[in-house]
């Protein structure tokens, strides 16, 4: 029953779905009905946190799954967005949202970050009046001066050193808490 | 409750349990051929429960999805999967236990849920999947021939 709903929700994996044992059919649907109710109610920064995890990524067919449920997960939240901004009625939690997603896009992890800037990258196509949004403009300013730095830093010592960069008190803006990354295997000026 | 807040959590991770173990017996009862008034009892005994998680993830000073410990992400994970197991989420065939009310305190539970999935569990897919005690082999092999 349960391997059925997935299949209709991402009816081009079906052939990945069979190989799947029914806790992990499970653990999709969880996935996608979680994140599907945390992004209509303006969370949309969470679908990040399942590419962190070794185990999951490394199993094919559940990370192409993943992969897709979190398509359907941006494109859902990306149509429920474009409604609520023809009414003015953007939920609050947008700004600090958009912000974890800016920090997620420069993860250590590979296919976090890759997720994470895909997803801001259509949501601030598709919505650029996010952009006036003061506090995400400074978050963006200081994200890059932490990575110019780490570049920087990198490049000056020659050596790959995982760094914890942490703006705090940042300096640009500072009302809000700064971002903090961590970065390792930087490859200066790439 | 609202002036003791260093029991929320206390209590969260008992309620959480109890959502869990209630899941579990469910899981046993339908294997062992329950009738189906049993059954609709035992759901609506666990959709209720979702209420007073609700009350109290709604305390605005309590923010459990802000540095969980790991207990409690495997907590709100195993309710979350028992919530999947018998429909109470949107899906095409939810639960008639569900009412509007359910429905508003699952999303509210849904907003203030820490990341289910932890970077550094080692071994996620065996140990929180396969071996999972709350999602029992013999309920998953009964449900996996219903049509949807």
């Amino acid at each position: 029953m349960h391997k059925a709903t997935l299949t209709k929700y991402i009816p081009l994996k079906s052939s990945d779905i069979k190989a799947l044992i029914p806790a992990q059919v499970i653990f999709l649907l969880t996935s996608h009905d979680l994140e599907t109710m945390r992004s209509s109610r303006g969370y949309v920064a969470s679908i990040t946190t399942y590419f962190l995890n070794k185990g999951v990524n490394s199993r094919e067919s559940l990370s192409s799954c993943m992969d897709s449920i979190a398509e359907k997960v941006v494109r859902g939240c990306l149509n429920e967005l474009n409604t609520r901004v023809m009414q003015h009625s953007l939920p609050v939690t947008i700004s600090s949202e958009l912000q974890k997603l800016l920090v997620a896009s420069c993860h250590r992890i590979a296919r976090a970050r890759d997720i994470a800037g895909k997803y801001l990258n259509r949501m601030i196509t598709s919505l650029p009046s996010l952009m006036c949004d003061e506090p995400l403009v400074c978050a963006i300013l200081e994200v890059l001066t932490l990575l110019r730095r780490a570049c920087e830093g990198e490049y000056t010592d020659e050596v790959c050193l995982m760094w914890h960069l942490r703006c705090d008190p940042p300096k640009i803006f500072p009302v809000q808490p700064g971002p903090s990354l961590h970065i390792n295997k930087i490859k200066p000026y790439d | 409750m609202n002036r003791r807040p260093d029991f929320y959590n206390v209590y969260l991770l008992e309620i959480l349990t109890l959502f869990a173990d209630k899941g579990v017996a469910i899981q046993t009862a339908a294997t062992a051929n329950a009738t189906e008034n049993e059954m609709k009892n035992l759901m609506e005994e666990l959709c209720s429960l979702l209420l007073p998680i609700d009350a109290l993830l709604d305390h605005s000073d309590f923010h459990p999805d802000h540095s969980p410990s790991s207990l409690l992400t495997t907590r709100f994970r195993n309710m979350w999967f028992i919530c999947v197991l018998f429909n109470f989420t949107p899906s095409p065939q939810r639960a008639s236990c569900m009412t509007e009310w359910h429905i508003g305190a699952l999303s509210r539970i849904a907003e203030k849920t820490p990341p289910i999935v932890l970077e550094e569990a080692y071994d996620f897919i065996t140990t929180d999947l396969e071996f999972n005690p709350v999602l029992r082999e013999d309920y998953l092999d009964k449900v996996r021939c219903i049509a949807p």
